[in-house]
């Protein structure tokens, strides 16, 4: 990801060039797609948050600071969004968690038996991230399956570098508890 | 993360989600039936006139070839009020000046406002090489308030050493709006490096 070629793409769109827009979200729409998706566990919700998120950035593109990366923008945006979308589906159902569909592995296993374990810890893995409060999961999201350092994840979240590695650890913790972890000192 | 080594070998196995294929489509199509005014040209609009985005583009980094074009523009009518004021006070006093460096002054005013104007539209055919004759006439226009300032200085210190004052407060504006536009211009340049002709 280029920040000054996302520079020049935005001024382009400023200027009145709409179509520059798509060549933005071709750059983030995966990124801001995953993250939707783990905040959400839901497919069809994750592709309707993705999508609000990258028109909400175009509304706002004229407010964008073009000197600052374009990226923790628009993941900020898209957490903001999944923010409120989390709230309101609690008001409507509490006590109801979202389907999970299951994912396919990345890496192919030796043979059928390791296949069904490791696809049972990774939908178990999705089970317990969605138990996790939403700014743990957040935290646990973005510095976990998206690889940014804990400085990045910090300015995304709007807090201190020592605030977020205390909420990526915190949501691990919790997540070690269910997944059967031999290094999980409570042994569960 | 050394102690979570279990959980992020699983996070590993777990692939990213991709959207479907024709994402990018349905964000397209839904930003076209937005408001015309939130569209192309109109954000445009709305960041340029907010107090804070023209504070900013002025004094930070111009984002078009019109903003860059605009800061010259506003030094050249700067000189060309100049000129105007300077020719009309050396009417009033009539034939009692015998300095006849002084009697230039409208016309090297006036000149400097039609040069400064010329970079304005030399700077809307973005080009790059046009941006590096702009850089230049900027940094001649630096050198040239300089050489002239030191010279008439040294012309009137015996006649008239209470302009001291006076002459230092020209010449350092003289030289602040050059460094300005030179550095407006080296901005402009530098972010456009890739999307100007060459």
């Amino acid at each position: 990801m280029n920040d000054e070629q996302d520079r020049e793409i935005i001024i382009r769109i400023l200027k009145g060039d709409r179509q520059a827009y798509a060549i933005l979200v071709d750059r983030y729409k995966g990124p801001v797609f995953d993250l939707a998706y783990r905040m959400t566990g839901n497919w069809h919700e994750a592709e309707e948050l993705s999508q609000e998120t990258f028109v909400t950035v175009y509304e706002r593109l004229g407010d964008f600071n073009k000197h600052k990366r374009l990226f923790p923008w628009i993941y900020t945006i898209a957490l903001n969004l999944a923010r409120n979308h989390l709230k309101k589906r609690r008001r409507e159902a509490p006590e109801k968690l979202p389907p999970i569909h299951p994912e396919p592995t990345r890496e192919k296993p030796r043979d059928p038996e390791q296949d069904a374990m490791v696809q049972e810890q990774v939908n178990m893995l999705n089970q317990r991230m969605l138990r996790l409060p939403p700014d743990l999961r957040e935290a646990v999201v973005l510095r976990c399956f998206h690889d940014l350092p804990f400085q990045e994840v910090s300015q995304i979240l709007n807090i201190s570098p020592a605030a977020a590695k205390m909420r990526v650890y915190r949501g691990l913790e919790k997540l070690r508890g269910g997944l059967g972890d031999p290094g999980d000192p409570k042994g569960s | 993360m050394d102690g979570y080594k279990h959980i992020m070998e699983i996070i590993k196995t777990a692939p990213p989600v991709s959207p479907p294929s024709d994402f990018t489509d349905r964000v397209m199509a839904r930003i076209r039936t937005l408001d015309p005014s939130l569209e192309g040209e109109g954000v445009e609009r709305r960041s340029q006139w907010s107090p804070k985005g023209l504070a900013r583009s002025l004094f930070v980094t111009p984002a078009t070839a019109s903003e860059c074009s605009f800061c010259f523009m506003m030094a050249a009518f700067f000189y060309l009020i100049l000129g105007i004021v300077l020719a009309a006070g050396l009417r009033g006093m009539g034939g009692h000046l015998h300095q006849g460096w002084i009697t230039y002054q409208p016309a090297a005013s006036f000149a400097v406002a039609f040069g400064l104007g010329a970079l304005g539209l030399l700077v809307r055919k973005q080009s790059l090489r046009a941006l590096n004759i702009v850089r230049l006439c900027v940094l001649i226009y630096c050198g040239l308030v300089l050489v002239i300032g030191m010279l008439l200085q040294f012309q009137t210190q015996a006649t008239a050493p209470a302009n001291y004052p006076l002459w230092l407060a020209f010449l350092a504006g003289s030289i602040l709006m050059g460094a300005f536009l030179a550095l407006v211009v080296h901005k402009y340049r530098g972010m456009h490096i890739n999307t100007v002709t060459h």
